[in-house]
């Protein structure tokens, strides 16, 4: 799969994933790569910008296994935010689409 | 590749950064390995998974870079690496006049003994050849085991003061080989207390502005 689509789309699916409830780092990591083939690794600096620019908050939880878990949750912005890239992703598909039905 | 290899590569490529960030970032990689163990997977895998330190370090670095104290750091590949080679230059040509310097100082040290050893060639020379040879040898080394000696201990005492002053009269006793050396010497030394003085006025220089980057992170990241 192309790199660029997979780069742009990223923080929509983190968005997205989060609007549904409050995840662990961990836990968007394996979400994502089990549909999409990317570098694990790159996730947690997305989540490090979104928490900087306001867009997600952290908090630790305490877990029956190990140490306390750090989870992500949206703030209002996020969901704003969240709300505009989705559309703006099915306008996208949408209007790629309306091109290549054309030819 | 295993954990600790990846969080210390991890760790050096982000070590421009304040030791706070470093550590948050590092221990959500902890978690990571810790919750992806417990699902069984190796350390290995879970390394490949992840990607390189490299990588990840520069998203990190890119992402930050919207501070404004974080605009100067050059994340392209190539600017990183013309950085390292003119520090790499720097470090030579420095490590170059210092060698030189130390060489001349330690002339200081040599050079009676030198004439010394000249001094007693030119004896045994006159012993197996002619008198007028042994008269110039004795007439070198007398004066110099003598004179050189007070002359190399008040030169010495003069630079450790650092008073690059030359006193005619002590050189006049001794002889002009000896005096060129030494007040060549002298002059190394005073240079290399002075080079030692600002090298360590730069450390302290680096210190201090490690210290105002944290201070001045964690205001910026308030106001955000």
């Amino acid at each position: 799969m192309n790199i660029q689509f997979k780069k742009g789309v990223l923080e929509l699916l983190v968005l997205s994933l989060l609007i549904q409830k409050d995840r662990y780092g961990y836990e968007l990591v394996e979400e994502i790569s089990n549909h999409i083939n990317i570098s694990e690794g790159t996730i947690y600096p997305l989540l490090r910008r979104l928490k900087n620019d306001g867009y997600v908050d952290t908090y630790l939880q305490e877990s029956q296994t190990g140490p306390p878990r750090k989870y992500y949750k949206l703030t209002e912005i996020g969901k704003i935010s969240q709300q505009a890239q989705i559309k703006e992703w099915k306008d996208f598909v949408s209007s790629v689409n309306n091109i290549l039905k054309l030819l | 590749m295993k954990k600790k290899e990846f969080l210390d590569l991890l760790r050096f490529y982000l070590k421009d950064m304040p030791s706070v960030v470093i550590d948050d970032i590092i221990s959500d990689y902890e978690e990571h390995f810790n919750i992806a163990m417990q699902n069984g997977k190796s350390e290995e895998s879970i390394c490949i998974e992840l990607g390189s330190p490299n990588i990840i370090a520069e998203e990190y670095i890119k992402g930050e870079k919207k501070y404004p104290l974080f605009k100067n750091v050059p994340y392209e590949k190539d600017a990183f690496e013309k950085e390292k080679q003119k520090e790499k230059a720097k470090k030579k040509s420095t490590s170059n006049i210092l060698i030189v310097l130390l060489i001349l100082a330690g002339i200081a040290i040599i050079s009676p003994i030198l004439e010394f050893i000249v001094g007693i060639v030119l004896a045994i020379l006159g012993i197996i050849f002619f008198i007028p040879a042994i008269v110039i040898g004795l007439v070198l080394l007398v004066p110099f085991l003598g004179i050189a000696a007070v002359g190399l201990a008040i030169a010495i005492i003069l630079s450790i003061f650092s008073i690059p002053i030359f006193i005619p009269l002590v050189f006049l006793a001794v002889s002009p080989i000896t005096s060129f050396f030494l007040s060549v010497a002298i002059l190394a030394i005073g240079i290399l207390i002075l080079l030692f003085g600002v090298e360590l006025f730069k450390n302290l220089c680096k210190a201090i502005k490690k210290i105002f980057i944290t201070i001045k992170w964690e205001f910026n990241k308030r106001r955000f």
